[in-house]
């Protein structure tokens, strides 16, 4: 059973958990870009959390070449027999589950599209989705939005994104992080899986000179023209912009679901309380 | 000790040799993944870091600092890249002092980042050091040989780039997903024209 994809605007690629465990070798962990999203529509499917998945960043359509069940973050497990349009729209990213999940090569333990080592690579027009090995058929579908709020992962708290300030402080103007704060940003289309790129207030380096540090998925690095970029799964494992703040790993889901074009508000977080305050 | 978010910390680079630092620091409790970069080192959780790592990290002190016995390379390479002459310029060599000065080498891997499998080699010839480009190229070609500051790389995949461009790697990839990277921590290489 399969589908075959119709048409294809944006970035489609298979996802999972990633692959922690390579960044050693300069392989960043990869996988779906909103986690929360990817669980609520396997979750959805009947699937395990993790288990590989279809990341629309745009807008897929698919056809049924036979009756192949398949849920969405946003919609429960239906069985499709024809055509379904898959949109991220309005927000960044939405996965499709197919009942079984979707059969792609583990490639070090992920079936992750990882462009950048080029692992997998984009769906395009043509292309075969199978589905997976009936070992994944362990757990009763569930709705897809009920799923995402127990799951632990959903964005459950609304307002700014909660930024832990540094570690590069001394690379930076004694403001910096107050800029960061002080106006909203809008998501810029040249954003993608590797980097998400901010349009907002300046925030004004010190002259510390560059030199590649490690990185991390979250890391806000500010360029010399001062307009933040928010590492994501794929980033580079070294980087040589300094790095002005981190999002809270509880609200790195939030951040990836704001759609290009939307806008975001940060503010200063704490690490002791990043995660009690959901 | 620095927070990198509520899931990482960096901390300045021990001197022991990389490898030793890698096997010691992935054996920690709770650790997932580990960079080792050319000033510093950070460490990665699946939760929150729940342990005395500074005494853990003070303890890297301690490692012996002689290299770990890693495999020796003969990397396979063509000398024709788009900034000979800018460093020959530079450097006040012949293109052809160039290519010997830089094959008549053999690099250890400092550190690792930035691309899958791309290692920043040390021991270049003094005379090869160059700042990286003023403008980086948009695209450097997977495979291509450069120099930067005083260490040499191979690109493992295209990307945008700022190092200077000597020549290209002609005996396989850099990274595969079934092997990893071609040079890791305690590796030396050579380039063999």
């Amino acid at each position: 059973m399969s589908l075959v994809v119709v048409r294809v605007l944006g970035l489609v690629t298979v996802q999972d958990g990633g692959r922690p465990g390579h960044m050693h070798e300069g392989l960043s962990p990869g996988g779906a870009l909103v986690r929360s999203a990817l669980v609520a529509a396997n979750r959805a499917a009947g699937n395990p959390d993790f288990a590989p998945a279809i990341e629309v960043l745009g807008r897929l359509i698919v056809r049924a070449e036979a009756p192949i069940e398949v849920a969405t973050d946003r919609t429960p497990l239906r069985v499709l027999d024809g055509e379904l349009v898959i949109e991220s729209e309005p927000q960044r990213a939405t996965y499709l589950a197919i009942r079984g999940g979707v059969a792609a090569p583990l490639v070090l333990g992920s079936a992750s599209a990882q462009l950048s080592a080029e692992i997998g690579g984009l769906l395009v027009a043509g292309a075969q989705i199978d589905r997976g090995h009936a070992a994944h058929h362990a757990r009763a579908p569930g709705s897809p939005t009920a799923t995402a709020a127990s799951s632990g992962l959903a964005p459950a708290r609304g307002g700014a994104i909660r930024v832990l300030p540094g570690p590069d402080a001394q690379a930076f103007a004694a403001d910096a992080v107050a800029a960061l704060v002080s106006a909203p940003y809008r998501i810029a289309p040249a954003s993608d899986r590797v980097g998400t790129r901010l349009v907002g207030p300046y925030i004004a380096r010190s002259f510390a000179p560059d030199r590649s540090r490690p990185t991390v998925r979250g890391a806000i690095e500010v360029p010399r023209d001062g307009q933040p970029i928010v590492l994501g799964p794929e980033h580079p494992t070294t980087g040589g912009y300094p790095i002005v703040g981190t999002i809270c790993s509880a609200d790195l889901d939030r951040f990836f679901a704001i759609r290009i074009g939307g806008d975001v508000a940060f503010e200063v977080g704490h690490a002791a309380t990043s995660r009690a305050r959901s | 000790m620095e927070r990198l978010g509520d899931r990482a910390l960096r901390f300045a680079r021990p001197h022991a040799a990389p490898a030793r630092i890698l096997a010691a620091v992935r054996a920690w409790p709770g650790v997932c993944d580990v960079v080792i970069g050319g000033h510093d080192v950070a460490i990665y959780f699946a939760g929150e870091p729940n342990d005395d790592y500074d005494t853990r990290i003070e303890e890297l002190a301690a490692l012996p600092i002689d290299p770990v016995a890693g495999r020796d390379h003969q990397i396979r390479v063509v000398y024709d890249g788009e900034d000979l002459a800018v460093i020959a310029a530079a450097a006040r060599l012949a293109i052809a002092d160039v290519i010997a000065a830089h094959a008549a080498r053999t690099y250890e891997v400092a550190s690792i980042g930035f691309l899958p499998g791309f290692a920043y080699l040390d021991g270049l010839d003094p005379r090869l050091e160059l700042p990286r480009r003023e403008t980086p190229r948009t695209r450097v070609p997977a495979g291509a040989l450069a120099i930067a500051g005083t260490q040499t790389a191979v690109y493992p995949f295209a990307s945008p780039g700022g190092w200077h461009l000597l020549g290209r790697v002609i005996d396989g990839p850099m990274f595969t997903p079934e092997h990893g990277a071609r040079l890791v921590f305690g590796d030396r290489v050579r380039f063999v024209p």
